[in-house]
């Protein structure tokens, strides 16, 4: 173990030789940061007014199985492929994302040219 | 050429039908505001007539047409009259007759129309023939038509739009209605062919049918002016008095009908003529009541049907019902038969309609009273006397008498001239009917023809006096005489006939007018009857004191219209004075003229007719040399002498070469065979004829004296004004109480029984059909509240309301906050997870799974 080695590389080498930080890094980790990061997606989409803000928390729910996802598919953890099958899935995941971004910003523009405002309360037009 | 007479009979019977219909169809459509309709009767009627005149010439010609009085009996008549054709004859009625020493009278029968028939009982109409329809049909069909001529000069009226003062229109003014000219003729036209059909049927299915159209029609005549309330009134009233009479006839029918088993009255060939011949109920009758032995000469061996019909009636002397003997049920049977005749001839009781039917037009009247209608009572007595036992025939005789003086009486009275002229004919119809009683079965239908030919003259001159005058009313009218003078004329020659005036003793019994002859047969009827039966006297004296009261009567109704008189009534106010009364047009004197020749010869028969004329020839050329040429009297004189001339070589022409050719010898051809042995060996003929002609000729000249002294120039007669009198007078006006009687015990009884069924039915019938509607209705408001709106309806309307609530309630969630909805999302996947994970067993849940998966 040299001394001068940077983060990065400990990093890397840890992980390539089991040693390291990365080495310490287990699926569950992954699913962990995955979880953490829909546990606030979902806290910014009930939480924010703002309709940009809720599409941030999207974004972050998305982002959260993507995570999932590529953690997932690792060819660490299944064995006997390619290890493809969860970065694919990321990768239609993201095109997903790509698509309901722009829906939400039209919706978003839309709202806006209603209401005259982006604030998620006034849309409560399906009020029963 | 024999088969030829029903031919021309039913053509004359159906000319006047087609009529009705032609005027029917066409009604308003006729151009020229109706005329047309006066045309097509007078048209149709004319062919009636040319088509009876043609039937008695071919019966004349065809028969042997010898009565009965000159004929020798040994001639077997059967052989004769056997002739093919649709007549058929009964050998058995003939071997019958012979042994009576009279022959049956000739007769044609066969069928017009069939309708059904039940076992043996056939529904059909028959032709019956004889002499009696022979005389009717021309006689019928030229009084007609004299009537018709007359009409359509009578009713010009009728061609415009009518404003009738005598009836009450809405805003109690006059009625104004469209004329009614064709109509008139038409309603004429269905009379003359319900008469005429009448006449000539054979069965009494028949009989009742035209019976009932005489009826009908005269109900619409009567009641022509149907917007009067008296004309309607008058109309019902002989309507409905008929029809109690015709009650009684259906009654007989159907016991002649029960008893015999067949309608017909002559004797029937049946088409297939191995069955023999089914007898009619002439001889049924004749065989049942005479002495005539056994049903085996009637009835062919082999007639099955016969048999049987025969069967109905076991054993001439036998009861026909325990208690009943054949007598009695023929009587009952006969008079009920006779009912009929009552209603239809106005015989007491049922004369009530008489009077009152004075209300429809003055034609109307004249035919009513002389050839249909009135008529047909006694015709009906005529067709159907063989079928009447003596009890019968007295019961009818004592009617008849009563009917005689009732009506007699009431007509010396009357201050109306047209209802004296009803009574007068109730009187003479009561005179006939009593003739009938007596056995004149000849006297009784001579009496008839003459009758009608005088009585319609009599009627037609009281139309024109209407006419002339615009009034009826007898003691308002006076010196008639100068200002209508061919009317006053001819009336005295309808009036002579009537009264029985005569010239006695230069033929015997002497020689007058129709009626003189025509009533001196029925008293000389009357005569013999009472020389066998001491009742019959006071018949014979009641028709003497009828004879003088008609003289009586007769006389003073054309004295009192057209005598000058010294008590004058001088007001200038009475319009009838002011009215210039004048003779009506020739085409009204015309037909009265061809009647008053007719009342003058119809009673004479050969050389009779030949002096009668000629003297009557005579007389009026001596009238028109001494009348001076301005003289309205003068043309008609002229064309008298002329006409009597004419009749006068005629008949003497007729009585040297057609012996058989006259009314009296074709009546007499048609009597029955029990009366025409009667009369020929009656003995003392000629005294019966000598005193009763004499009796009467008396009793006329009595009454008419009496009439003179009363209503002459100058009134001689006080007691007859005088207080004593009076009483009588006022009876006789108010018509004997009959009609006040009739009103008290049974209209005004029906009308109260009605007014107790109306109060039966409105407080009890309708009171219970309310209370059951609104017991119902009831109900179905209950069961409406309480079940329908508050059960049913109710409970869908809580459901309703109950899911509306929940819906309600349940709308709360959706809160519209897209957060919240994301929160609660979150919150539920959460739950899940904490659902799945800590309380469920997720483990058993995928081993489950998976052995389903095995199983599989």
């Amino acid at each position: 173990m040299t001394g001068d080695a940077s983060p990065i590389s400990i990093l890397l080498d840890g992980s390539l030789s089991g040693g390291g930080l990365l080495a310490a890094a287990t699926t569950g980790h992954y699913l962990v940061v995955g979880a953490a990061l829909f546990a606030i997606g979902l806290a910014c989409v009930i939480v924010k007014r703002n309709l940009l803000g809720v599409l941030m928390g999207l974004e972050l729910l998305l982002n959260a199985s993507i995570v999932n996802f590529v953690a997932l598919g690792s060819p660490f953890v299944q064995p006997g492929g390619l290890g493809l099958d969860g970065s694919l899935c990321a990768a239609f995941a993201i095109v997903l994302a790509a698509a309901e971004a722009a829906v939400v910003l039209a919706i978003v523009l839309h709202f806006y040219n209603a209401h005259a405002s982006i604030d998620v309360d006034r849309a409560d037009d399906l009020k029963g | 050429m024999e088969a030829w007479i029903p031919w021309c009979l039913s053509l004359a019977v159906a000319a006047p039908l087609v009529a009705f219909f032609a005027i029917l169809a066409t009604g308003r459509a006729l151009p020229g505001s109706g005329r047309p309709g006066f045309w097509i009767s007078l048209g149709a009627i004319l062919a009636s007539f040319a088509l009876s005149s043609a039937a008695a010439c071919l019966w004349w010609a065809t028969g042997d047409g010898i009565p009965v009085a000159v004929q020798n009996f040994e001639e077997p008549a059967a052989e004769v009259l056997r002739k093919d054709g649709p007549a058929g004859r009964v050998p058995a009625a003939d071997a019958l007759a012979e042994k009576h020493g009279a022959k049956t009278p000739r007769m044609l029968a066969g069928p017009l129309l069939f309708f059904a028939q039940f076992g043996t009982l056939r529904f059909e109409l028959t032709y019956l023939i004889d002499g009696l329809t022979i005389l009717f049909f021309p006689l019928i069909a030229g009084v007609a038509t004299c009537v018709i001529l007359y009409a359509g000069a009578y009713m010009d009226d009728e061609l415009r739009p009518v404003i009738d003062e005598h009836a009450t229109g809405e805003d109690d003014g006059p009625v104004r209605r469209p004329g009614r000219y064709a109509r008139f003729f038409q309603f004429l036209c269905l009379f003359c062919f319900s008469m005429l059909g009448l006449v000539l049927v054979g069965d009494l299915l028949g009989v009742f049918i035209f019976w009932e159209l005489v009826g009908a029609a005269s109900y619409f005549l009567i009641g022509f002016y149907i917007e009067r309330e008296a004309a309607n009134a008058a109309a019902n009233k002989a309507f409905l008095v008929n029809r109690i009479g015709d009650f009684g006839m259906l009654t007989g029918i159907a016991m002649f009908v029960g008893a015999f088993g067949t309608l017909a009255l002559a004797d029937r060939a049946p088409v297939a003529a191995e069955r023999g011949v089914d007898a009619g109920l002439f001889s049924q009758v004749a065989e049942r009541t005479s002495g005539a032995s056994g049903s085996s000469t009637v009835v062919a061996p082999s007639a099955g049907s016969v048999e049987e019909a025969s069967t109905v009636v076991p054993g001439r002397e036998g009861p026909i019902w325990p208690f009943v003997n054949w007598h009695s049920y023929l009587t009952v049977a006969g008079l009920l038969l006779f009912c009929g005749c009552i209603g239809k001839s106005a015989q007491v009781p049922l004369h009530v309609w008489l009077p009152d039917a004075m209300e429809g037009p003055t034609p109307v009247s004249a035919l009513v009273h002389s050839a249909t209608m009135v008529a047909a009572g006694v015709y009906l007595l005529g067709r159907v006397y063989p079928l009447l036992s003596p009890d019968a025939l007295a019961v009818i005789a004592i009617v008849g008498i009563v009917t005689a003086l009732a009506g007699a009486a009431m007509a010396t009275v009357a201050t109306d001239l047209k209802k004296a002229l009803a009574f007068s004919t109730m009187s003479q119809l009561g005179l006939m009917t009593l003739s009938m009683g007596v056995g004149g079965w000849f006297a009784g239908l001579f009496h008839l023809a003459t009758h009608a030919f005088f009585k319609c003259l009599l009627f037609l001159g009281a139309g024109a006096v209407q006419h002339g005058t615009g009034t009826l009313d007898l003691e308002r009218m006076g010196g008639l005489g100068r200002k209508m003078p061919l009317t006053a004329g001819l009336m005295l020659i309808g009036s002579i006939a009537l009264s029985g005036l005569g010239l006695p003793l230069i033929v015997l019994p002497g020689l007058g007018f129709a009626g003189f002859h025509s009533k001196d047969a029925i008293l000389e009827q009357a005569f013999v009857f009472a020389q066998e039966r001491p009742w019959g006297w006071i018949l014979f004296g009641l028709a003497a004191c009828v004879g003088a009261l008609t003289a009586y009567y007769v006389a003073r109704m054309w004295l009192l219209m057209f005598l000058d008189r010294q008590e004058s009534h001088a007001d200038a106010d009475d319009p009838y004075h002011a009215a210039p009364a004048h003779d009506p047009g020739a085409a009204m004197l015309f037909p009265i003229a061809v009647l008053a020749f007719l009342a003058v010869v119809a009673g004479w028969t050969g050389w009779q007719s030949v002096i009668g004329s000629a003297l009557a020839a005579f007389v009026a050329t001596l009238l028109f040399l001494r009348l001076s040429a301005s003289s309205a009297w003068r043309r008609p004189a002229m064309a008298a002498a002329f006409a009597f001339g004419g009749w006068s070589v005629l008949s003497a022409a007729q009585t040297l070469w057609l012996p058989d050719v006259s009314l009296q010898m074709t009546l007499q051809g048609a009597m029955p065979p029990d009366l025409a042995a009667a009369e020929t060996h009656a003995e003392g003929a000629v005294l019966a004829r000598a005193v009763a002609g004499g009796l009467a000729l008396l009793a006329a000249v009595a009454g008419a004296t009496l009439a003179w002294l009363r209503f002459g120039r100058r009134r001689r007669l006080p007691l007859l004004d005088s207080a004593l009198a009076r009483p009588t007078r006022l009876v006789l006006l108010k018509r004997l109480y009959v009609d006040d009687f009739y009103r008290t015990v049974f209209v005004d009884r029906y009308f109260s029984l009605t007014r107790t069924a109306v109060a039966l039915d409105r407080w009890v019938f309708d009171r219970a059909v309310d209370g059951i509607a609104s017991g119902g209705r009831a109900t179905a408001q209950f069961w409406t509240k309480w079940v329908d709106d508050r059960g049913i309806d109710g409970g869908f309307d809580w459901f309703g309301r109950a899911t509306l609530r929940a819906g309600s309630r349940l709308r709360q969630v959706q809160t519209g906050s897209l957060r919240q909805y994301v929160f609660f999302l979150a919150a539920a996947a959460v739950a899940l997870f904490v659902l799945v994970f800590f309380f469920l067993d997720p483990e058993a849940a995928l081993d489950a799974l998976r052995q389903t998966r095995e199983s599989r």
